[in-house]
């Protein structure tokens, strides 16, 4: 399959109908996804209509929209009209369809792009890994013994197998980002407040983002483009206007100070996460060791915050249905809900006085890079690994290096980089920059496409 | 013996679970009491920070958007 910007100019140009492009994913689907168990619902039925909707358009002659034809999905938090969403429980089973689409699914829609389908993920959203106990785990294309990642792991997954072009997914702590490392495909974590989250089922509420998936950095800034906007109806929504990254992710890196994290995050990663950072902070001219402040209290703080905001928003049904919860997480569910107010509301003050430290940083730089995983994708079933010596407790480890980062709201791109070659496993590297920055780590990120550094070739399965 | 420290976490999840009516068995108060025990222990890091009186919340509520004009 093309990237989906090549599909929406075949489309345009009409060198394809957008009927085809969408045939060709649902048959990569239906060869791939029982071995790789990303998708939990199609809608193919609806997405035949968009997809004609768009062919129908053309042949009137009208003017297409940006993303005419794109084929996509979304993480099973989206709201889709006529769909329950289950956010990857079973307790939600029950639960009435929902009545409209989330606000961003309703931008796709009106950008022109066609929605194939609801995707995997951890039961609602608490993991880092998509061993999802009810609807089976999602499988890492790159190699299917493997975690996908999450708790986006049907995003990265459903992108690395070449099912779709772009998906869409959530960020709490490294949602996005751990399986973008993992499956090898690109991943954005928009400044916390960017994308409306209006139509999704939230998490966190302090912390939670929504980002885009791709397999080229053009597929992922266009994505992200279309779905900008303010949202008065998002109290988390704080952007004011739209401000588009597409046409600047070509511009030069000349006069941009481009910094390695060192401390923490260094003595977090593992060998081939130092390899991969080593390639870009190369690539890039990058300089080394710069000092993130206070990066391993900010993951006590937002853990502490994660808890407290979730167990307090599943308390309800934890109080009637505990045992239907997915067993990898309804323990820290719980545990969460009975987390003492002091802890939670030191966490929240130490925020403000971080958010201002990561800012006075980006005085002195524009682009930080770091590894987005301490180690590359590991077995199924890992309860722990080796992370320089240390054996760790597998599942939350690997976002020791994302959490800090989400935690002041900073915008990331992770990119796909082969630390230990292209037949081998992937590992992402997080290109960070200032909140409302997007477009300098897009630049970045391009950077390192152009340079054949970081890529995202469709699995071979 | 039980680990004191461990004793008073498992009467913390008993009791807190109980005052805020979310039935648990024994066995899931020992699990959760675990969780629990090991958030504490990072925790420690996070009560040790100083933080000032004005080191106020992330988030603080506004009433409403501050004016962009003075009234006239």
């Amino acid at each position: 399959m093309t990237t989906g910007l090549e599909i929406v100019r075949a489309v345009r140009r009409g060198e394809m109908l957008a009927e085809e492009a969408l045939e060709h994913c649902i048959a990569r689907i239906e060869v791939t996804d029982a071995r790789v168990n990303a998708f939990t619902d199609g809608s193919f039925s609806r997405a035949v209509d968009e997809a004609r909707a768009i062919d129908a358009r053309r042949a009137r002659g009208e003017v297409l929209p940006a993303l005419a034809g794109l084929p996509y999905a979304v993480k099973n938090l989206f709201d889709i009209q006529g769909l329950t969403t289950r956010a990857g429980s079973t307790v939600r089973n029950g639960e009435p369809a929902a009545s409209a689409d989330a606000v961003l699914v309703q931008r796709m829609h009106a950008a022109g792009a066609v929605l194939v389908g609801a995707l995997n993920m951890d039961e609602f959203a608490y993991g880092f890994t998509t061993e999802n106990t009810h609807y089976g785990p999602c499988h890492n294309p790159r190699d299917l013994t493997r975690i996908a990642g999450g708790s986006s792991g049907g995003c990265g997954a459903a992108v690395a197998s070449g099912q779709v072009p772009v998906t869409l997914g959530s960020d709490t702590n490294g949602s996005i980002r751990v399986p973008s490392s993992l499956c090898g495909v690109w991943g954005l974590k928009p400044t916390f407040g960017r994308l409306s989250r209006r139509g999704t089922f939230p998490f966190v509420a302090s912390l939670d983002h929504l980002g885009p998936f791709a397999r080229c950095v053009e597929d992922l800034a266009a994505t992200y483009d279309a779905m900008q906007g303010p949202d008065p109806l998002d109290p988390g929504c704080h952007a004011q206007r739209v401000q588009p990254a597409l046409a600047q992710i070509g511009n030069s890196l000349q006069g941009l100070r481009i910094g390695v994290l060192g401390g923490y995050f260094d003595d977090n990663a593992g060998p081939s996460a130092r390899k991969a950072v080593d390639i870009a902070a190369h690539a890039l001219k990058a300089t080394r060791g710069v000092a993130w402040p206070d990066a391993a209290l900010a993951r006590v703080a937002a853990f502490v915050i994660t808890a407290s905001e979730g167990g307090s928003l599943h308390l309800p049904m934890l109080r009637e249905r505990a045992a239907e919860y997915e067993p990898l997480s309804v323990d820290r569910f719980i545990a969460g809900a009975l987390q003492p107010v002091e802890w939670y509301l030191r966490a929240q003050r130490f925020r403000r006085i971080y958010r201002d430290q990561v800012l006075r940083l980006f005085n002195e730089w524009d682009v930080l890079l770091t590894p987005a995983t301490p180690v590359p994708a590991t077995p199924i079933g890992t309860e722990q690994f080796d992370l320089n010596g240390r054996s760790v407790p597998a599942r939350p480890s690997m976002g020791l290096l994302t959490q800090p980062i989400s935690f002041a709201g900073c915008p990331v791109v992770a990119a796909p980089l082969w630390p230990d070659g292209k037949q081998a496993l992937p590992l992402g590297v997080q290109v960070i920059a200032a909140p409302w920055r997007e477009d300098l780590a897009l630049r970045v990120a391009r950077a390192l496409e152009s340079a054949n550094i970081a890529c995202s070739p469709i699995a071979g399965i | 013996m039980p680990d004191p420290r461990s004793l008073d976490v498992t009467d913390y999840v008993r009791t807190t679970a109980r005052f805020l009516e979310l039935p648990l068995s024994d066995a899931q108060v020992e699990r959760v009491a675990e969780h629990l025990a090991r958030t504490r222990e990072l925790v420690s890091a996070l009560r040790a920070t100083p933080l000032l009186p004005e080191d106020e919340l992330a988030e603080i509520f506004q009433p409403a958007p501050f004016p962009a004009q003075d009234p006239t």
